[in-house]
């Protein structure tokens, strides 16, 4: 976001002019925001099963918060069921653009208290935020659709919107995200938006990133990129375990194994 | 203590792992047979179908491995019937494969994959159920007689002779059933030895240790190859579970072949084969009941 000349110049007179709460600097959307992260990568191991990343900074005391954590946008893919005799079957598809895999948003207060729907939808924050920057195929009913999408993804604990979840103390703020461990890894962005007068004054971002490491990231990039190789793998690693654990649990003598 | 599944994207807990092996094992020590409750129960633990079946089929491979060495040692196995059974698994396994990818891609994989083990689970519960009652488990293979399907394969053209079995078949037979098994070995991640065992000494009228010989031999390199394949075409084989589940079911089985002598097996069979038909009834009930969400998310993200 490239301020406009006229921005910058409003900003540094009401700099100048006000050294008061933040209210007064409203229009300046340069309002300093600190942000820091317990993690700034989280590493997939074999032992790996969720994360709790805690997200916390420094702002203006007389501000509001509002933390958002989301994946990348991209393209999803969803078969719609319907019965089919006794059965639920996929009948149909539907697809939607600019979807995040994970989305999850907390406040200090109720986003619908603190800040107007135009920035809402601009800055993509909240359900109302979020379901305007979401694409939905042509020809559904894109309500319907659209909040079956968020809630399928809220069972999977996949998208959240808590109405509070931001705790303040003077001028810090502080909160936490929980990282599922079927998160797949890539860049993440975590941004903190300062919210005054309905309105964001300033934001700050942090890329949180997930890899697999070790054991893990070469089995599923094998497995994914190199269908073959990995095929041998997996039929030779079962071999050999199978063949070990034989060994190390030896079967009777005279005993011919039945498997 | 908890792992991640690089392949099946989630995280479970490791003992449970290795005890649903430990389980399998020792039904399949005990009662002969018992592989084909792995799937079902790895996707009762979260695990999605088609990984399930497909790291099912991958801990097959390991779980005949010993035993194939010991019965080609023993001299317990028609290579020639194995190797015809082999063409037709790696043919069918193949076209499962396939099948697989079609319907993953059409989104009702999951659904064909639990209403298989539906059918097969109150075939397999019922049958046993009856032999468990009837208490003929022991002496049961002797002089099978003359059955429509014998005879009907008696019919078939290229006839051969497997002299190691000491009978005189249609090359066609093993060709089919290995077929038939392949076809399940992609789709279920079964290894068929339930199927295999009695319609080789029913129909055929091999002997009993050539049977499960040629079945284990039949049932590794079809296993291997599935593993193989599905691993190649629909990247579902997650062989970091398939590794821990074996550790289990080797365990298992020797812990099953140890006691089975001391236990009762006729009652453990009716007992077994009430659990196995409980299973059959929630798996249906699963696709009958309305789903919590009309949408479903299609593959691929993991």
């Amino acid at each position: 976001m490239m301020p406009r000349p006229g921005t910058i110049l409003l900003s540094v007179l009401c700099g100048l002019a006000c050294l008061g709460p933040c209210t007064q600097r409203a229009a300046t959307s340069r309002l300093p925001i600190e942000l820091h992260t317990s993690a700034g990568l989280i590493r997939v191991t074999p032992r790996y099963c969720g994360e709790l990343v805690k997200v916390w900074g420094t702002v203006s005391p007389s501000c509001d918060v509002v933390v958002k954590l989301a994946s990348p946008r991209e393209p999803a893919l969803f078969s719609r069921k319907g019965k089919v005799g006794p059965f639920w079957l996929s009948v149909d598809r539907v697809r939607f653009e600019n979807v995040p895999w994970m989305y999850k948003v907390k406040s200090s207060e109720p986003i619908d208290e603190i800040l107007s729907l135009e920035e809402q939808i601009r800055y993509q924050l909240g359900v109302r935020g979020l379901k305007a920057s979401i694409g939905v195929q042509k020809g559904v009913d894109r309500d319907l659709y659209l909040n079956e999408l968020i809630m399928t993804r809220k069972a999977d604990r996949l998208f959240s919107f808590g109405h509070t979840g931001v705790r303040r103390k003077g001028r810090s703020f502080a909160t936490s995200f929980f990282w599922p461990s079927d998160g797949p890894s890539g860049r993440y962005l975590i941004e903190a938006f300062a919210v005054t007068g309905g309105r964001v004054a300033g934001y700050k971002t942090r890329v949180l990133e997930v890899k697999k490491v070790g054991l893990e990231a070469w089995v599923s990039r094998l497995a994914q990129g190199h269908g073959i190789f990995y095929g041998a793998f997996a039929v030779s690693l079962a071999i050999a375990a199978g063949l070990i654990a034989s060994l190390v649990f030896k079967r009777p003598q005279g005993h011919i194994a039945k498997s | 203590m908890n792992i991640f599944l690089p392949v099946a994207g989630i995280d479970v807990n490791l003992l449970l792992i290795i005890g649903i092996g430990v389980f399998v094992g020792f039904v399949q020590g005990l009662l002969g047979s018992g592989g084909f409750l792995l799937t079902p129960l790895l996707i009762m633990l979260g695990v999605s179908p088609t990984v399930a079946a497909a790291s099912g089929i991958n801990a097959i491979v390991g779980a005949s491995v010993s035993g194939t060495f010991a019965h080609l040692k023993a001299g317990n196995v028609d290579v020639k019937m194995g190797l015809f059974m082999l063409v037709g698994g790696i043919a069918g396994g193949g076209a499962g494969t396939i099948i697989v990818k079609i319907l993953r891609a059409m989104g009702n994989l999951d659904v064909v994959i639990i209403l298989c083990y539906v059918i097969f689970m109150a075939v397999i519960g019922v049958i046993m159920f009856v032999e468990g009652l009837s208490s003929r488990v022991k002496g049961e293979s002797e002089s099978p007689g003359e059955s429509p399907v014998m005879r009907w394969l008696g019919k078939l053209p290229f006839r051969t002779h497997f002299k190691v079995s000491g009978v005189e078949t249609s090359a066609l037979a093993p060709l089919l059933l290995g077929g038939f098994v392949g076809v399940l070995a992609a789709i279920m991640g079964v290894g068929g030895g339930f199927f295999l065992i009695p319609a080789m000494t029913y129909f055929l009228g091999m002997p009993m240790q050539v049977v499960v010989g040629t079945v284990l031999f039949q049932m590794l390199f079809t296993s291997g190859s599935v593993t193989f394949m599905q691993a190649a075409v629909n990247h579902n084989v997650d062989a970091i579970l398939a590794a821990i589940l074996l550790v289990g079911t080797t365990l298992g089985a020797q812990l099953g072949a140890r006691l089975v002598r001391r236990l009762k097996a006729d009652q453990l069979k009716v007992a077994f084969s009430l659990m196995v038909l409980a299973m059959s009834v929630k798996m249906l009930n699963d696709l009958l009941v309305a789903p919590a969400f009309f949408l479903v998310e299609l593959g691929g993200r993991r």
